[in-house]
């Protein structure tokens, strides 16, 4: 597959002119098709555009090489002592600072420049360059159309020359792809500050590409000068080469959304209640949902403290809980440890052989680790970081791939009564920075790179850039080989499996995870070893039903509050087997996750709405073929969950539990347990121990059918504590709306009770598993020089789920099409960069303003509104 | 002082007290006097631990020298050891460890092994094997060899695991004598680092049977050949339906060839129920294994400890069984150690040749590792001499204070331990133990009278039990002539004995020509002919020579056909001609070039006398010598 698409058009066609040129005699279209390994139909298509570009002629059924083809360009500049001339007529026709970059045989860059003082160069560069080339125009339009041998070295390890250069490879592949469409190459302050530059290929009469022309201006007066540079630069370049490229390949480029994506939140939702299979039903854990729910609500010390038993305890509670609104406490005066009832609670008793998690490794690595093997790597760890200084309450934060070594770092913070800050791996290097330094964060244990989707991503200059100048220091998990000087497996290795379960207060914090919020600042979401445990187990046994024996699979990232609970901490408190994964579901292929799915074993998957939808639109054939008997139940959660791709899911996966939750709520809140009919496109009712409301803005409770602000009324055990550093926040939430925390959710209940979820109220985003605040977008967004304002907003699209719009306006307002559409490919490059979310699906649009209110306030809404084709409700406060 | 007395050989070993307090059989005597008082509702209620699709109606039909038990009884060993997990509370707990020299490892939990054997059954099934189907299987000592076997078992084929380290003639003889429908094949095993081939002996045992072959190639792609199969694309092409089909509990599981003194090996049968019932009940109260333990045999599914407690017994009684392919001194002394402490072995069986070889090391390399969770280790293979069980109580059971070495003795006619010395009894070096619960055994003449304590002699066995074999294979006559060998109704073991008048028995050696080789018994028979088959042998004899570390090693003595030069090239080429016929654990380690054999006046081989003076003893009776 790789290697096919390698193969461009252009490449293509190069060969059919050399092998007429070797064939006078002319050549008949299928013995062409043999000769490049392609169908007869492409072969027709090529000669028919050669034909039809001059460079071949037909004759009945043969085609030769075009005899004016053969006959020399008469203003051919291709003789190596004529390219200088060419460099000169650049420079008259520009006057700009104009340069000649010829490939060497090592692959370098031999430059030569022509023009005049005052006029800007290109900083730190020598006359021959060797590497650095994606920061280069220059080398952009060589790179672009170099073999993918030649090409490899310069797509590695990339170096960032200012924080607008491209260092991701992917982005930067699909920018060689965008030079390959139109033939020259841009660089927009991506090498030196301030300056930006054309380039164009320049091609050896056997059709390589042998080096290019550009021309550098300073970035202010770029968009002005844009049109007149790339004609003088193209010209020059074509009129260098003793040959001109043929016909360019067509574009690879995924599609513009359409412009009127259909409606999608809180309509069609399907009102026939479908009831789980008898079997489930009749076995499932909960079986009285109605009783247990009243029972949970009337008395909720009773109801917790019974479930809390299940547990050990080093000290027992003096009260199950203590609630001064907003404020609560669980299990008071009771000491335990989250790792004690998860791990040696286990491996001491009848489960000590017993597998507690299968993780596979984007490399391919499979870890298999009985509970004994789990507490003893974990003891090891624990042991390891107590010689490192961390002390209880001390935080570290973990920017890992999903896999052993993340919840290893995990269960030995926890285990030492450290606090654990998960950054999920990919995000950018100042979010990162700004985790660190909002945690005051004494260690920061890190993995050198990620495999995902067959690439590697490195995180070395991330890491660097994030930790610059803070006095932190950095237990690596290096996978490339590299050995520094403090290393993950290393300080394992160094350690025995002594160190025991810390007896910690119930309230004692556990993780800190950050999410999103409007006001740009993420926040740090708190919760304790005593209430989260009790909690999120209650749920996985009455909810997602599991039993003894069982295997669970999480799909989400262990750096989201899904993995945290169900992907690692809930499965483990009781005893079951969780699957870990770090690639994508789809990779190679998406038999790969029906494959997982049976070579496992897995009974209950736990997976997002997105994935759902991806593995719907891979057809129904691969579901088919797989044996998923043991699949019982597969529970959604992240996002809205269509009916469609509920009755998908049910009919070729399992009965589906679709449920909604948030970081701050630690486990599932509304959901439809198996002992209860499920409506599709509805989450269902509140679980045992949640009390929500649908209510309007000031605290008013809604009848059935309108829609209003989901709240909840009271505390439950796994519900946060507070938000790191930010209390005032945590207050804010609950006092939006009289007397309830606000989840910032928009809800409907109808009149049997199910609720429906309608979107966000507020200015955050979601994306899959991700949250995160229009601000936080737009404020990465304002970072690149050439933008002057931004606003963000989430569009929800069924095919793609939850896509971001960026609507911009640039400084510079008179800019060409041209310059708009390719701004508009950098600024999403840089968005990618400044985030760092691979999975975040983006879509920049360049606008000439956006509209504000009066009291000049972004209308998002009303962005928001256009692009659904929505009404977009009351416009009074819009500045005309 | 302290030191003189450590110095001062003990004169008999206890397990720790709370070791014994735990112990599975607390009271071994009256589990003994029942086991023999009731045989019949002892081993009954053995059985009824295990599913049985058809309970059985009979304990036991003892009609002299035939024994059959749980008659009318329909079950499926495998069934037993992976459905009942798997459906169970122990689903995810890992069945099989395996190990290998370089550190690796590879895990499978009781579903996955189910999963991964009845998908192999279906692939069987698939290429014709059907019940009563005798299947080759030479495979190293993989999770793959292992799902071979259970998947034979599964669907009531007949597994016969051949050694991969026997040579081409060695496993041609036993792929014909067992009329194999399947060989099941690795392309390599893996030792000291090294990949040992197996495909080329396995090309030619089978040149020119056309029997369909299954290959798990590690090393190199399936070989070509028209019925050639992929182990793992066998396994994975087909959906794990098979299920365990209910047989009859007298069915046939597996043969195993043994060695004998007259040239044929033999092939050993051992059936569904009684292997199944005898060898978990040993495996409990012998071995001591708990529910949660990690249990690791150091043998080979290529011999009846590794049938018996690699596989069979641990799987049924749902613990974690380790195996390891490779040289257990590879890649350093401490590689075993390394292993205990980084899994947390609770409870070994391993040889006494192995023992010795640790001894030779010495005691730094296991106190290098946290063995805490050690506390059993059960040696057997051959005796177990004082020096190397004191050792073993020092250096690995912290003088005994952590757990307790029990030797025992068994052959692979008796599926399991037949004499040894229980956890609760006291360990008396020198002596293997007591005969233990099922058995009854003796020191008897040759005329079947039985001896006093303290005289040697022959070594029998007074009744059946459900784990002895029921014939050998194609050859009942061999069978009965066990029975009838010695006069009385007995079985006789073929080894000489004797016994102290509290019932500790201690095991001399062999009675017949065959040696005993770093474990692996090997006769005297196989090697001399595949000595006489090289053109430049005219005869030659083979004994056996004490070895520190292996036992017995190997000597052979040549005569030469006339007109052959005696040179050091030719005595290579022998050796390495037995090596390729044999393999590498039957290969002389000496090679002697004598002008005449010594004979008696009927021409056989006095190899007594070779022996004798060979350890500078008395030959005894040389009356018979032809001058």
């Amino acid at each position: 597959m790789a290697q096919s698409r390698k193969l461009t058009t252009v490449q293509a066609a190069l060969r059919v002119l050399a092998y007429l040129a070797e064939h006078p005699e002319g050549v008949e279209a299928a013995r062409l098709a043999a000769f490049l390994g392609k169908s007869l139909s492409t072969a027709y298509a090529l000669l028919a555009s050669l034909v039809s570009e001059g460079f071949a002629e037909r004759e009945g059924s043969t085609y030769r090489l075009s005899k004016s083809a053969l006959v020399p360009s008469p203003n051919r500049l291709a003789e190596p002592e004529k390219l200088s001339d060419a460099l000169e007529e650049l420079y008259l026709r520009t006057r700009e600072r104009s340069y000649l970059a010829l490939l060497d045989r090592e692959g370098r860059l031999r430059l030569s420049t022509r023009g005049r003082q005052g006029l800007p160069k290109l900083a730190g560069l020598e006359d021959q360059v060797g590497e650095g080339f994606h920061a280069l125009a220059l080398g952009k339009a060589v790179l672009a159309y170099m073999d993918s041998q030649a090409q490899a070295p310069h797509l590695q390890n990339l170096k960032a020359f200012t924080r607008l250069t491209i260092t991701d490879p992917l982005t930067l592949e699909e920018e060689l792809a965008k030079v390959r469409q139109m033939g020259f190459a841009v660089e927009i302050e991506e090498h030196s500050d301030g300056i930006s530059g054309v380039a164009a290929p320049i091609f050896s009469p056997d059709g390589a590409v042998m080096g290019a022309f550009g021309v550098v201006v300073p970035s202010r007066r770029f968009p002005y000068a844009f049109t007149r540079l790339v004609q003088a630069v193209q010209e020059v370049a074509r009129a260098a080469s003793s040959r001109t490229r043929a016909e360019q390949p067509p574009s690879d480029e995924a599609k513009p959304l359409p412009a009127s994506a259909p409606v999608y939140l809180g309509s069609s939702s399907e009102e026939t209640p479908v009831w789980a299979p008898k079997s489930l039903v009749e076995k499932a854990n909960l079986k009285d949902y109605p009783a247990e729910y009243r029972r949970s609500l009337e008395e909720p010390e009773a109801f917790w403290g019974e479930w809390a038993e299940r547990f050990h305890w080093f000290n027992p509670w003096k009260r199950v809980r203590e609630v001064d609104a907003p404020y609560h406490r669980w299990f008071v005066g009771a000491t335990t440890n989250i790792t004690y009832n998860a791990l040696d609670r286990h491996a001491d008793g009848p489960r000590r052989n017993q597998l507690a998690l299968m993780a596979l490794a984007g490399d391919g690595t499979v870890h298999k680790l009985t509970y004994r093997e789990l507490r003893d790597l974990t003891a090891r760890l624990a042991g390891g970081l107590l010689s490192l200084g961390i002390k209880p309450g001390d935080r570290v934060a973990v920017y890992m791939p999903t896999g052993l070594e993340m919840a290893l770092t995990f269960l030995a913070c926890a285990r030492i009564g450290a606090v654990h800050v998960a950054v999920p791996a990919g995000l950018g290097s100042q979010a990162l920075r700004e985790r660190l330094v909002d945690t005051q964060a004494r260690l920061l244990v890190a993995a050198d790179r990620m495999y995902q989707g067959g690439r590697t991503l490195h995180f070395t200059h991330v890491l660097e850039e994030a930790t610059q100048g803070l006095d932190i220091p950095v237990l690596w998990f290096s996978r490339g080989g590299t050995v520094r000087p403090l290393e993950f497996w290393d300080l394992i290795e160094a350690h025995r499996p002594t160190t025991p379960a810390l007896p910690v207060d119930s309230e004692h914090p556990l993780f800190i995870l950050y999410t999103s919020g409007s006001t740009g600042k993420p926040k740090g979401v708190v919760h304790v070893h005593g209430g989260y445990m009790v909690g999120i187990t209650y749920h996985l046994r009455t909810l997602f039903d599991l039993k003894d024996g069982e295997i669970s699979w999480a799909t989400a990232d262990l750096s989201w509050i899904v993995g945290h609970s169900y992907g690692l901490y809930a499965p483990l408190l009781e005893g079951l087997t969780t699957v870990l994964r770090a690639e994508r579901l789809d990779y190679p292929d998406v038999s790969s996750f029906y494959e997982m799915l049976e070579e496992c074993g897995v009974n209950v998957l736990i997976i997002s709405p997105t994935w759902l939808r991806t593995l719907r639109k891979h057809g129904d054939e691969f579901a088919q073929k797989a044996r998923l008997s043991d699949l019982r139940l597969v529970a959604s959660v992240g996002e809205y969950l269509a009916p469609e791709v509920w009755h998908w899911a049910a009919k070729h996966l399992a009965h589906v539990v679709d449920h909604w939750w948030q970081t701050e709520t630690g486990g599932p809140c509304l959901s439809t347990p198996l002992c209860m009919p499920a409506k599709p496109g509805k989450a269902g009712f509140p679980l045992p121990g949640v009390e929500v409301r649908v209510v309007d803005a000031l605290g008013r409770e809604l009848p059935p059918g309108q829609k209003g602000h989901l709240v909840i009324g009271q505390p439950f055990p796994h519900f946060m504590r507070t938000f790191w550093n930010n209390n005032e926040r945590y207050l804010e939430q609950w006092s939006r709306i009289p007397g309830y925390y606000s989840t910032g959710d928009i809800a409907v209940r109808d009149s049997e009770g199910y609720i429906a979820l309608l979107g966000r109220s507020d200015d955050v985003i979601k994306a899959g598993e991700l949250r995160i605040g229009t601000a936080e977008i737009e404020g990465a967004m304002l970072s690149h020089p050439s933008v002057a304002e931004v606003a963000a907003v989430g569009i929800s699209n069924p095919e793609l789920g939850e896509v971001i719009k960026v609507y911009v306006v640039l400084k510079t307002r008179e800019t060409s099409l041209e310059v708009r559409a390719i701004l508009a490919d950098k600024l999403q490059a840089h968005l990618r960069r400044q985030l760092g979310h691979l999975q975040l699906q983006t879509v920049i649009e360049i606008v000439d303003q956006l509209p504000r209110t009066k009291s000049g306030k972004i209308l998002r809404r009303l962005l928001k509104a256009q692009e659904l084709g929505d009404d977009p409700g009351d416009l009074s406060t819009l500045e005309p | 002082m302290e030191l003189e007395q450590l110095l001062k050989p003990k004169v008999s070993y206890q397990a720790p007290q709370a070791q014994r307090n735990q112990a599975n059989l607390p009271d071994f005597w009256a589990e003994y006097t029942r086991s023999l008082q009731d045989p019949e509702a002892f081993w009954g209620e053995q059985a009824r631990r295990f599913h049985w699709f058809r309970p059985f109606e009979q304990v036991l039909e003892w009609n002299f020298p035939d024994h059959r038990w749980f008659l009318g009884g329909q079950t499926n060993i495998t069934y037993n050891a992976l459905d009942r997990h798997a459906q169970g509370s122990k689903r995810n707990q890992v069945a099989l460890l395996y190990l290998s020299e370089d550190g690796s490892e590879q895990k499978l939990t009781y579903g996955e092994l189910l999963d991964r054997v009845s998908r192999f059954a279906s692939g069987l099934r698939r290429l014709g094997v059907e019940k009563g189907d005798r299947v080759i299987i030479y495979m190293p000592l993989t999770l793959e060899g292992i799902i071979a076997m259970l998947a034979c078992a599964r669907i009531g084929a007949i597994h016969s695991v051949v050694y991969a380290g026997l040579g081409v003639s060695a496993l041609r003889e036993r792929i014909m004598d067992a009329g194999a429908k399947l060989v099941i094949a690795g392309d390599v095993s893996y030792r000291r680092g090294k990949a040992v081939d197996l495909e080329s002996i396995v090309l030619q045992a089978i040149e020119g049977l056309n029997l369909p072959t299954v290959w798990f190639c590690r090393n190199k792609a399936v070989p070509e050949g028209p019925r050639f199969h992929d182990f793992n694309e066998l396994l994975w092409s087909h959906q794990p339906e098979a299920e365990a089909v209910p047989l009859d509990s007298e069915h046939p599981l597996f043969i195993l060839y043994t060695s004998g003194s007259t040239g044929k090996p033999k092939g050993v049968v051992h059936v569904h129920g009684g292997y199944m019932v005898g060898t978990a009940y040993h495996l409990r109260t012998f071995f001591d294994v708990k529910d949660t333990d990690v249990y690791w045999t150091t043998s080979d599914i290529g011999w009846i400890v590794g049938h018996s407690y690699i596989v069979y017994a641990p799987l049924l009684e749902g613990v974690t069984s380790v195996l390891r392919e490779g040289a257990p001194d590879y890649p350093n002394p401490a590689a075993l150690w390394q292993a205990v402490e980084r899994y947390r072995v609770n409870v070994m069986f391993t040889a006494p040749t192995a023992v010795r070889m640790f001894m030779k090391f010495g005691p730094e390399w296991p106190a290098r590792h946290d063995l805490s969770s050690l506390r059993f280790i059960g040696v057997a293979g051959e005796p177990l001499n004082p020096e190397a069980w004191q050792w073993a109580v020092e250096h690995l059971m912290q003088g005994g204070r952590r757990g307790f070495v029990a030797d025992n003795w068994w052959q692979t006619e008796l599926g399991g331990p037949t004499l040894g010395t229980p956890l609760t009894l006291e360990g008396r070096p020198g002596f293997v133990g007591v005969p233990l619960p099922g058995v009854e055994a003796t020191v008897v003449d040759a005329t079947g009278t039985e001896l006093p304590p303290g005289t040697g002699g022959l070594l029998a066995l007074k009744r059946p039990f459900p784990h002895m074999m029921r014939t050998v294979w194609g050859n009942h006559a061999r069978y009965t002539q066990y029975w009838t060998e010695i006069p009385g109704n007995v079985y006789a073991a073929g080894d000489v004995a004797s016994k102290t008048a509290e019932g500790y028995f201690t095991v001399l050696g062999r009675a017949d020509d065959v040696l005993n080789v770093a474990g692996h018994r090997i006769g005297t028979a196989d090697v001399e002919s595949a000595l006489v088959s090289h053109p430049a042998v005219a005869e030659a004899a083979v004994i056996g020579v004490p070895d520190p570390i292996k036992g017995e090693n190997i000597k052979a003595f040549v005569v030469l056909r006339v007109g052959r030069e005696k040179t050091e090239a030719l005595r290579d080429e022998i050796v390495q001609h037995v090596r390729l016929e044999l393999g590498p654990i039957a290969t002389p380690s000496e090679l002697v070039f004598l002008d005449k054999l010594p004979k008696t006046r009927s021409g056989k081989i006095l190899r007594r006398l070779l022996k004798a003076q060979e350890m500078g003893r008395d030959p005894g009776d040389l009356s018979t010598l032809e001058e």
